[in-house]
């Protein structure tokens, strides 16, 4: 029987010298004990042969990486697993490769054990502040973990706090860290640390994250194992937090608003009126069932509808593409710049009172900032919206109607190509009426100078062309 | 449910060698809700059952509920070394409860299991007696 005595710290090199000399005598796992508190002697022993045996002992790779974890466990089988497994992989090279052997499997979740355990030290390992005797910060810890992890646990410190000194102190031995070398001392009891002013902040924030209507208790419990408890600070709030969740969740929902937002009764109020959408007899009818249109999505950013005004009995028609910032703020088509520069137009061309309106009734933004910056209509809101321009025209019968810009010789006439060749000619709309197809004041205001004077000149033509026109079918 | 299945339906298809028109099949056209798309195709083909998993090859291997990928190479790594058990597979992490009527080993037979009419009822969540009132 041959006797291993493995120290506290530092026992992988001694284990690993140990096998391998033991290996290479061929020397079988059964006649083996691995001892780490070195003591009590049921059998007479001897100790290990001095010198490597004739056998060349191979192991395979990644089998030291593996024996450094699973060294750690504190289960007093793991050196002489092992080392079980060494010998056996002498013989047979495909047994520690095995899924399925029971050897590797037991050694695989020793490993697994304890890589959870060192995870658990780098997560629950509290720091206090210690006085500082240097330059450099001073922190102290008690730890108590499962497995002899604090070697394979503390380099992980090393690198996260090196530009602080600090010791943890476990049952089975101290790390210290200082000036930036890490050393590993025999076990003290426990040190006396000071109470740190940051753990008070840390409870509060800690009490304050808790979401009592999320109770999980073994989600809970297998995050922050029981066994960690004793050492951290935010546990002691946890089974008060626990004792008045349900009160808590029951203030929570006493205190739930009862009463819908004032916005609900308007939206509640546009939907129910959407539902009861008839054909209009009259015009007034036609407005009023047009102010809650939902048959587009831009109902819900705009905020009313903006429908014609004017005079009704004039035969003229002005067609717009949709109301801008202002027009949505008043409800009054062609109240912003562009319609102060159609109506300067229409006063120079002496047109006198048309029935002016908009090919989509609502305003299509893009929210910048505080701006809301015009967007054009897509041809789906055009056709959309066609529904209601069809109405005005049939109750309207106008004798002409100007249609303004692209989108608005689109839905008059279905015909949407170019319109520098089409501006300043009569076309026929869909519901057989002439158009007049001329720019949109807007388009004039965006053109550089020169060009924008000249369109200005062309749209006066068209509307001095428009008022010949209708003067000659009243006189006729 | 649905999406999960979908999900479920859609790695059998990247990774496990299904075909469309077999999980789609199962069920005229739509999956079962009651059990996942494997088991329920294994269901349907109980002819191909139960499979040695000493001698069956990746892809049969691949379509044994309660066999994943992993478990899969697992199985054919172990092969390697010598025959499989029924502890052995418990070992290497595969689902027995619901591989155990479809496959066969040295020290475990499915029996009449594979064939039985009640097998589908053994997976599928029992029936609730919803309330009256």
């Amino acid at each position: 029987m041959y006797r291993v005595a493995l120290p506290l710290l530092g026992f992988l090199p001694v284990w690993r010298d140990a096998a391998r000399r033991l290996a290479s005598h061929e020397i079988p796992p059964h006649q083996v004990a691995w001892d780490r508190n070195a003591g009590h002697e049921l059998f007479a022993s001897k100790h290990p042969p001095e010198t490597e045996g004739p056998t060349q002992v191979t192991a395979p790779s990644g089998f030291l990486t593996l024996s450094k974890t699973v060294l750690c466990h504190n289960d007093s089988a793991a050196p002489a697993l092992l080392y079980t497994a060494l010998h056996r992989h002498q013989t047979d090279r495909r047994a520690l490769s095995n899924p399925a052997d029971a050897l590797s499997h037991r050694i695989e979740r020793l490993s697994k054990a304890v890589r959870r355990d060192i995870h658990k030290m780098h997560a629950f390992v509290r720091f206090r502040e210690l006085p500082r005797n240097g330059h450099r910060r001073r922190f102290g810890a008690w730890f108590e973990p499962e497995h002899h992890v604090l070697e394979a646990g503390t380099p992980f410190f090393a690198k996260r706090f090196a530009d602080m000194d600090w010791t943890i102190a476990t049952p089975v031995g101290v790390a210290r860290f200082e000036d930036g070398n890490l050393s590993y001392l025999a076990p003290a009891p426990p040190p006396d640390l000071p109470t740190d002013a940051s753990e008070a902040l840390w409870g509060t924030y800690f009490a304050n994250i808790f979401n009592p209507a999320r109770i999980h208790l073994q989600a809970m419990r297998s995050e922050m194992p029981l066994k960690y408890w004793k050492n951290l600070p935010e546990t002691q709030l946890i089974p008060e937090m626990l004792k008045n969740a349900e009160s808590r969740v029951k203030s929570m929902r006493a205190a739930l608003p009862s009463e819908p937002p004032a916005r609900a009764s308007r939206i509640l109020k546009r939907n129910q009126a959407s539902e009861t959408e008839m054909s209009p007899t009259n015009l007034a009818e036609a407005k009023a069932q047009a102010a809650a249109c939902r048959r587009c999505d831009l109902c819900e950013a705009a905020s009313q509808t903006v429908w014609g005004s004017g005079d009704s009995a004039s035969g003229l028609m002005i067609v717009g593409e949709q109301p801008g910032d202002a027009e949505d703020l008043c409800g009054q088509p062609f109240v912003g710049p562009a319609g102060q520069l159609l109506h300067s137009e229409m006063d120079e061309a002496e047109i006198g009172a048309a029935w002016l309106t908009n090919a989509v009734k609502h305003f299509k933004y893009r929210q910048r900032g505080k701006r809301r910056i015009h967007q054009a209509p897509n041809r789906q809101e055009i056709v959309h919206c066609r529904w209601w321009l069809d109405y005005e025209r049939r109750f309207l019968v106008p004798r002409l109607t100007v249609a303004l810009g692209a989108s608005a010789a689109f839905a008059l006439t279905g015909d949407d190509s170019p319109m520098e060749i089409r501006r300043g000619t009569i076309e026929t709309a869909r519901d057989g009426g002439p158009v007049l197809i001329t720019w949109h004041p807007s388009y004039i205001l965006r053109l550089p100078s020169k060009a924008s004077a000249d369109a200005r000149e062309q749209l006066r033509d068209d509307l001095v062309r428009a008022r010949t026109i209708l003067g000659n079918q009243s006189v006729s | 449910m649905r999406e999960h299945r979908l999900y479920q339906a859609d790695w059998l298809i990247r990774f496990y060698g299904f075909e469309v028109d077999e999980l789609a099949g199962a069920a005229a056209g739509n999956l079962d809700l009651a059990v996942d798309p494997k088991l329920a195709w294994a269901l349907a083909n109980r002819e191909q059952f139960p499979v040695d998993v000493n001698r069956a090859g990746r892809e049969l291997l691949l379509r044994v509920p309660g066999f994943g990928t992993r478990t899969v190479n697992r199985i054919l790594a172990a092969r390697r070394s010598g025959t499989l058990r029924y502890g052995d597979l418990l070992r290497i992490g595969a689902l027995m409860n619901t591989a155990k009527p479809f496959v066969t080993m040295l020290d475990w037979s499915p029996g009449v299991l594979t064939d039985s009419d009640n097998l589908r009822a053994r997976f599928a969540a029992p029936p609730e007696q919803l309330s009256l009132f």
